[in-house]
């Protein structure tokens, strides 16, 4: 006889698990655990707008395993849509999260929920709901994918438009703390990392102290995605736009915000670049456009912003003078960078 | 078409997040699904036919935030892959694309990873999210199930989403052999069946929505019958204390089931606990208005009713 059934006495443990790392929340009409998790909207003047946004962590998951570190990537995947929803000038309201794997045990979603709590927490949001699959036709043993998909509002006066941005505006950049979630498979590559899973060589490599770094390799990769939730909100009704550096580096980002008819000049120079990225170019022999076209370079967030909101964002939060945005003929590219 | 209106793309630039009006509701609540096609996907790979996994995914969550009384707004989806072809991708957001058309929502974002560290050549995993929203006092609260409520079981259209794994092993696809051999499994015809067996494995989930939502007004609950079974499912709206009774023999098991049991020598209880068998909603209702809804929904049957006891449900007679 064949059997295939799914052991529910242990999901049900990991549901109650989560349930209590979860723990209570005002808006929760029903979380997690039945069909669909109901929140209640309240709080706002009139319809509000409901901002969505859908993200997974890219290959940082392959670290994680290899490590067994499962807690930052936790952190990564609400921060990373954290960033996103603000992007539209709505604040996170709840977070669903989905875990794709194969034989990953349960410490490691424990881990992996517990990151994405903390996470949530600190964004004051809830996690109101999940799914868990387990499927070893398309994952390979230890292998997992994490997606997270997180819903904000704001009112419909407050809904960031870009089409408001003007020549002269300025590009405030804000400071990542490491890759956040892009770049992986060429920092592997550069730093040539395999993938064999518990690869002791790798894991001696990761785990060693790198002077120039201050810190083992392990940490710089996996240092969670930063959230710019709470250095941005009190200025997110005053800003042109906000891009969210993720794959593609700046020019790929910024330029989904930047209309038609103007473009950002990104003058590279007016802000250190941090040392984990000239560690990964030179050990992979990578070139200048390689690493800007993969990597964010140390600035996780750009606010495009009028001259004086550039004054009073450099002296309230840590962040770089990065640029200028210029009209310029349709046609040309939305970012150029120079030198400087 | 209303939902489509909502979407606010007024700048012109692929946002980062999307965004959504929610006009036309006094106190909302909102309901938000996320669930994934799970082995299924490994068949439609197999067989090369995508757009019916994409309108599964769509269907699966439309079902689960039906239960909470809530009707579609959006939908998100994530395509994890790794050299998936465009035309593969193209086909799974039309069918994502049709379902929530179906469903009057809206397909409002999605992301796409293509990650070979992750996933093998071909592969893909596919998630949906699910977001909908009802009035605050139109909520279905399982809560108020009782003694003497009666459960309506609506049909599915057979495997929906779950069981794959089962089927692949009984059926050896996809476990070793060539593609071709592969192929030749699924392209096989069965007199029994109607139809060849990648056609009855891939019918896509079945949606309940436009015949439950004139009829919510009185729902007590609904289960959607997923991984687990009706056992599995209908245990999470039955609350302590009450007994959930299904009759077995109330309606007939399709073909699609008798067929597997046989060919893979699977016992009945273990049928029970993988499949949906036929039965991919239960909706609880009291007596008074269990006939409105058997004469309405198409297809339904009445298939056993709520008492005082235990266990939360009890398959009569024991598969």
């Amino acid at each position: 006889m064949v059997t295939g059934s799914i052991d529910f006495a242990k999901y049900d443990t990991l549901v109650d698990q989560i349930r209590s790392a979860v723990g209570e929340h005002p808006s929760v009409v029903a979380g997690v655990g039945p069909f669909s998790s109901l929140f209640r909207l309240n709080e706002f003047k009139k319809p509000p707008l409901i901002s969505a946004s859908v993200d997974g962590v890219g290959t940082k998951p392959r670290l994680a395993s290899l490590l067994r570190r499962y807690r930052e990537i936790g952190v990564d995947v609400v921060n990373h849509s954290v960033n996103d929803v603000l992007t539209s000038g709505a604040h996170p309201l709840f977070f669903l999260d989905y875990i794709g794997s194969s034989g990953l045990d349960q410490q490691a979603k424990l881990e992996l929920i517990q990151g994405m709590v903390d996470a949530c927490r600190d964004a004051k949001c809830v996690l109101i709901g999940g799914e868990t699959a387990d499927m070893p036709q398309i994952y390979q043993e230890g292998d997992f994918d994490l997606v997270g998909f997180m819903i904000g509002a704001c009112e419909e006066d407050d809904q960031i438009d870009p089409m408001r941005t003007r020549p002269r505006d300025v590009l405030i950049g804000l400071p990542s703390n490491g890759l956040h979630t892009n770049g992986y498979s060429l920092a592997r590559e550069a730093l040539s990392i395999g993938l064999e899973p518990g690869s002791l060589k790798d894991i001696e490599f990761l785990e060693r102290h790198q002077p120039e770094l201050g810190e083992t390799l392990a940490d710089a990769l996996l240092r969670p995605h930063r959230s710019y939730l709470a250095d941005l909100t009190p200025f997110l009704t005053k800003v042109r736009s906000l891009a969210h550096i993720t794959g593609g580096g700046i020019a790929a980002n910024l330029g989904r915000v930047i209309p038609a008819g103007l473009r950002a000049v990104v003058e590279r120079g007016t802000w250190q670049v941090p040392p984990i990225f000239s560690f990964i170019q030179r050990s992979g022999q990578l070139s200048d456009d390689e690493m800007f076209g993969n990597f964010n370079m140390g600035i996780g967030m750009i606010a495009v912003v009028d001259p004086k909101l550039a004054t009073d964002l450099m002296a309230k939060i840590p962040c770089f003078r990065v640029g200028l945005v210029e009209r310029t003929l349709n046609g040309h590219d939305p970012v150029a960078f120079i030198d400087i | 078409m209303t939902a489509i209106l909502n979407v606010l793309d007024k700048s012109g630039v692929g946002p980062l997040a999307s965004l959504f009006a929610l006009a036309g509701y006094k106190d909302p609540v909102i309901a938000a699904s996320v669930d994934s096609v799970g082995t299924k996907l490994r068949l439609a790979i197999l067989a090369g036919k995508y757009r019916g996994v994409g309108i599964d995914i769509v269907n699966h969550c439309v079902n689960d935030v039906l239960t909470s009384g809530a009707r579609p707004l959006f939908f998100l989806d994530y395509i994890g892959s790794s050299k998936l072809s465009d035309t593969a991708k193209l086909e799974l957001i039309e069918g994502m694309v049709e379902a929530c058309s179906e469903a009057g929502c809206v397909l409002i974002g999605g992301e796409t990873a293509d990650m070979p560290d992750i996933y093998a050549a071909g592969d893909f995993d596919l998630v949906g999210f699910l977001i909908g929203a009802c009035e605050r006092g139109q909520v279905i609260d399982a809560s108020r199930v009782a003694a003497g409520d009666v459960l309506i079981g609506l049909p599915s259209d057979g495997l929906h989403t779950n069981g794959y794994t089962l089927v692949r092993r009984i059926f050896r696809i996809g476990v070793g052999g060539t593609a071709a051999a592969d192929r030749r499994i699924l392209d096989r015809h069965y007199g029994e069946l109607g139809e060849t067996l990648v056609e009855a494995l891939l019918r896509p989930h079945r949606s309940y929505l436009a015949d439950i939502v004139p009829m919510l007004l009185g729902v007590k609950a609904m289960a959607h019958i997923t991984g687990g079974g009706i056992a599995g499912n209908l245990a999470r709206v039955i609350r302590e204390g009450l007994s959930a009774r299904v009759d077995t023999t109330s309606w007939e098991t399709p073909p699609l089931f008798q067929f597997i049991a046989r060919q893979g020598r699977v016992d009945a209880a273990e049928m029970f606990r993988v499949f949906n068998m036929g039965i991919g909603m239960i909706v609880v209702v009291s007596p008074e208005k269990a006939d409105e809804l058997l004469g309405a929904l198409p297809g339904a049957v009445r298939v056993g009713s709520v008492e005082a006891g235990e266990p939360r449900v009890r398959l009569d007679p024991e598969p």
